[in-house]
């Protein structure tokens, strides 16, 4: 059952070297994953927009300045539409300040990563978010209290 | 418009949507606890079709498999030992086992296998599941701690950081900012 149903990653990152960590990361973790990759928040938008609800990425790995150029930004954006208030997003940033934080889990984050520079320290932290936004998933656990920070 | 609070069972809430579910259909049926139903022998597959499709407008899914059934269980009754307002006293193990009918180590290992956490800590995450809609409902740490059998109350915070990265109180300022954002909008 559970382990049947395949886990879709989507990540949106605008950092070329960023996006080859991720997928290098995801990749030894060695789970059985689809990942679809993004480099302009528009892109993103547009192809959660023509998903069909039952479609959309179990988790979205959102680089926190992400830009896109039809919205304000791509968190607010998304949480706007009540199609996607089940999608878990994952905001990952370079910034460690509390301010940042706060006020992205406020703007609808359900998760924050603080980018490390270490790649098995990467691929660890991954592993966490990973699994316990599956059991969320799979035990239809409230997504609006969902609230992840490591 | 005025704000009311809804509190609700869960579990009859499930029963009773089954039930009128399989009744509209003329399928008979007995409703079990923790999530067995028996169905008549012999339903069409058309209208089990109907059935599985009607039930999950409410997310309520008919699993097919043993072992998805046996995770499915597991959950179930863990989720309703959970729910109450005092934790049974005898060992975890000792109590799953006896409610399952099962050895611990086999009902453990299929657990793992499948769901990629642990059963330890699949109740841990459980518990804080129930911490985060009880802190909400404005029950003070020492109550939620007394209610989820936590030995105390820095005890309880610290599964609570572990598990969400945040402390009680960040974690209830950040709802109740969001809350104010959606009511003001």
């Amino acid at each position: 059952m559970e382990k049947e149903e395949k886990m879709h990653i989507a990540l949106a990152d605008d950092d070329l070297e960023d996006r080859e960590l991720f997928r290098d990361a995801i990749e030894e973790l060695g789970l059985d994953v689809e990942l679809t990759l993004f480099s302009k928040g528009d892109e993103l938008l547009d192809y959660l927009h023509d998903s069909h609800e039952r479609k959309l990425p179990h988790i979205l790995f959102l680089d926190l300045n992400m830009l896109c150029t039809k919205y304000d930004d791509c968190l607010s954006e998304i949480r706007r539409h009540s199609k996607f208030k089940d999608l878990s997003i994952a905001i990952y940033s370079t910034s460690g300040a509390e301010k940042d934080i706060h006020k992205t889990f406020v703007g609808g984050a359900n998760i924050y990563i603080k980018k490390p520079n270490d790649f098995e320290v990467l691929k660890q932290s991954l592993h966490e978010v990973l699994k316990i936004n599956w059991q969320f998933h799979t035990s239809g656990l409230d997504k609006g209290t969902f609230l992840f920070r490591i | 418009m005025k704000k009311t609070y809804i509190r609700y069972d869960i579990n009859r809430a499930c029963q009773t949507i089954l039930q009128e579910q399989l009744e509209e259909l003329g399928i008979g049926y007995e409703v079990e606890d923790l999530g067995e139903i028996i169905i008549q022998k012999n339903v069409p597959a058309p209208l089990f079709l109907t059935l599985r499709n009607n039930l999950q407008r409410y997310g309520i899914d008919l699993l097919n498999d043993q072992k998805g059934q046996l995770i499915q269980r597991i959950k179930n009754t863990i989720i309703e030992m959970v729910g109450r307002d005092k934790l049974p006293m005898s060992k975890i193990s000792c109590y799953l086992a006896e409610r399952l009918q099962m050895n611990y180590n086999y009902i453990s290992a299929v657990f793992s296998e499948y769901t990629h956490t642990s059963i330890e800590n699949y109740i841990i995450l459980q518990k804080i599941e129930r911490a985060k809609k009880l802190l909400l409902q404005e029950l003070s740490l020492t109550e939620i701690s007394y209610l989820l059998s936590y030995s105390s109350v820095a005890h309880l915070s610290g599964q609570f950081k572990k598990v969400t990265g945040l402390s009680p109180s960040a974690f209830k300022k950040i709802i109740s900012e969001r809350k104010k954002i959606a009511y003001t909008n």
